[in-house]
């Protein structure tokens, strides 16, 4: 007999022959050794295609609700993720803004005094805010401003007089240049034309400060310039600006607080000395609550500046001034004994009653009183320059 | 007990065997041996029952595949692609799910003849009821059987050569 083929072994192996086809391999198979490892090689095939094909029925039923979550995330969700992360986002910066709106809305009070004392400023302090935007002045002129200052004779009111330089502020001032630099970062991402505006403020110091300017400023501002012009020639314009709006006033906002319906701000008019500026608050409130748009706008523009100008004071101070003590302001120790609390009371242009109050007599807290309104008006100004 | 009940207690669980081993899917498997067994209804007579079953079930599946080629090349993809993500869900399955996959793969690499009747006698079908069912003379059938046996067989093993190698290459 001839070698069986392929079919036919797995044929034979199947069952699938007759009996005598059958007789006819297995006697062949017995005594061919080929025909034995082909026969051997086809129960192989046969027992491991078996195995196979057994391992098709592994198709469990549920393979189409199980292999959906794989499927990744469906396109909708995406789309909605996103919107999601717009919508955050965008709201994120209106509360951003809207936090530096009504942080900056509690100062309110100071525009609307700045506003009262645009009508009754007299004519030394009508000289002096407002200035020219001459913008493309150089910073030497600056410098020699602040110099100015310096040398500017103590003919200031006796207030300032009587009080000398006290170490106790130097650690206030640094506090107050930390902050101050904390908000020009602020107000430079904001207002984008802060620095020129300040430039621009620089350039057109107050002419009639010096009969005005407190004689203790060229104290506290005398070894400032130096150091300004080594930071840079951006904060130089801020430091020594500056200089010339607290010479002007010779005040400074060290603090503020609320009472129950006003808002009460601590001033330093001397080292060591300060006063109370309480204002009623209920009106402002009322404003800043309705201010919207365009007006809501200009606040957050031109608050920042504000609390620039007024922390710049310190800054131009500090390096000046010794740092140890602590910052509180109003030191147990004033070098000169102070005369029992006095207060005077006026009503601003809004309408609000304002009362300052001090360890001075009546006069002197006038006086006070101008400078703080000076100071408030060439923030104002600042902030209207800034606004531009 | 009537005729079709013995009939489908008979042959339904090697006729879904049969067609899941052919389609990959289960549910579409017994949708067809379904449609098998109603149309063994309306046969007055029926010489070779299980000869006749498979005939008529590979014949749906056929026909199908005829009338919407498309459609099955569509459900061909689904299936495979939710062969391969079933490799994932659990480590023990892991093994067995590729084991599956690859089987798959060697199985749909046959002819479709090959392939037939080698679901068939799995099935238990002898060459008669083969060579009928798939209209073959019956002397072919062992040459048809040993082909696709050596054919599944080499090409599985192809396969699991292949992916020993990926995950020799995976590890180094």
């Amino acid at each position: 007999m001839q070698h069986p083929d392929e079919g036919t072994i797995h044929a034979w192996l199947d069952g699938a022959l007759s009996p005598e086809e059958a007789a006819g391999v297995e006697a062949h198979v017995n005594e061919c050794a080929q025909c034995q490892s082909a026969v051997a090689e086809a129960r192989g095939f046969i027992a491991a295609s078996s195995r196979i094909l057994t391992a098709l029925d592994n198709v469990p039923r549920g393979v189409v609700p199980a292999a959906q979550p794989k499927r990744g995330i469906a396109p909708w969700v995406w789309r909605v993720a996103a919107t999601v992360l717009v919508v955050a986002a965008g709201t994120l910066v209106v509360v951003r803004r809207t936090g530096v709106n009504q942080s900056l809305s509690a100062n309110a009070p100071f525009r609307a005094v700045q506003r009262s004392t645009d009508s009754s400023r007299n004519s030394e302090s009508a000289a002096s805010p407002f200035p020219a935007a001459t913008a493309a002045a150089p910073s030497i002129q600056r410098a020699e401003t602040s110099r100015v200052l310096h040398d500017a004779p103590a003919a200031a009111p006796r207030v300032a007089a009587t009080r000398p330089a006290d170490a106790a502020i130097g650690s206030d001032l640094k506090r107050d240049r930390e902050q101050n630099q904390r908000d020009r970062k602020i107000a430079g991402s904001n207002i984008g034309v802060a620095e020129r505006s300040e430039a621009a403020r620089a350039a057109a110091p107050p002419p009639a400060m010096a009969p005005t300017s407190p004689a203790a400023l060229p104290q506290r501002f005398g070894g400032v310039l130096g150091n300004v012009t080594a930071t840079g020639a951006a904060s130089a314009v801020n430091a020594a600006d500056m200089a010339v709006v607290a010479g002007q006033s010779g005040v400074r906002a060290v603090g503020n607080r609320r009472a129950s319906g006003q808002k009460i701000t601590l001033y330093e008019v001397a080292p060591g000395d300060t006063v109370e500026l309480a204002e009623e608050e209920t009106q402002v409130q009322l404003q800043a609550a309705v201010a919207t748009g365009a007006s809501a706008a200009r606040r957050m523009s031109s608050q920042p500046n504000m609390q620039t100008a007024q922390r710049a004071t310190g800054k131009v101070s500090s390096s000046n001034a010794d740092a140890s003590a602590p910052p509180p302001a109003p030191p147990a120790a004033a070098p000169t004994p102070a005369p029992s609390v006095n207060r005077i009371t006026w009503t601003d242009s809004a309408g609000r009653v304002v009362k300052l109050s001090g360890r001075h007599t009546p006069a002197e807290l006038e006086q006070i009183r101008r400078r703080i309104e000076l100071l408030r008006e060439a923030s104002r100004a600042d902030s209207v320059k800034k606004n531009r | 007990m009537t005729d079709v009940e013995r009939l489908f207690r008979t042959y339904n669980a090697a006729l879904v065997r049969y067609l899941t081993r052919r389609l990959g899917d289960r549910d579409w498997a017994e949708e067809v041996a379904q449609e098998t067994f109603v149309r063994a209804l309306r046969q007055t007579s029926i010489q070779n029952e299980r000869a006749w079953l498979f005939a008529v079930a590979t014949n749906l599946v056929r026909d199908e595949a005829r009338k919407d080629m498309r459609r099955r090349k569509h459900l061909a993809l689904l299936a495979e692609q939710e062969r391969d993500e079933m490799v994932e869900p659990a480590e023990t399955t892991l093994e067995r799910a590729q084991e599956a996959a690859m089987a798959r793969k060697a199985v749909d690499a046959l002819a479709e003849r090959d392939r037939l009747a080698l679901l068939m006698r799995e099935e238990g079908l002898d060459y008669g009821e083969i060579a009928e069912a798939l209209e073959l003379s019956p002397g072919s059938v062992g040459t048809t059987l040993s082909r696709a046996r050596r054919r599944l067989v080499e090409s599985y093993e192809a396969l699991q050569k292949s992916q020993e190698e990926r995950e020799k290459n995976a590890a180094s």
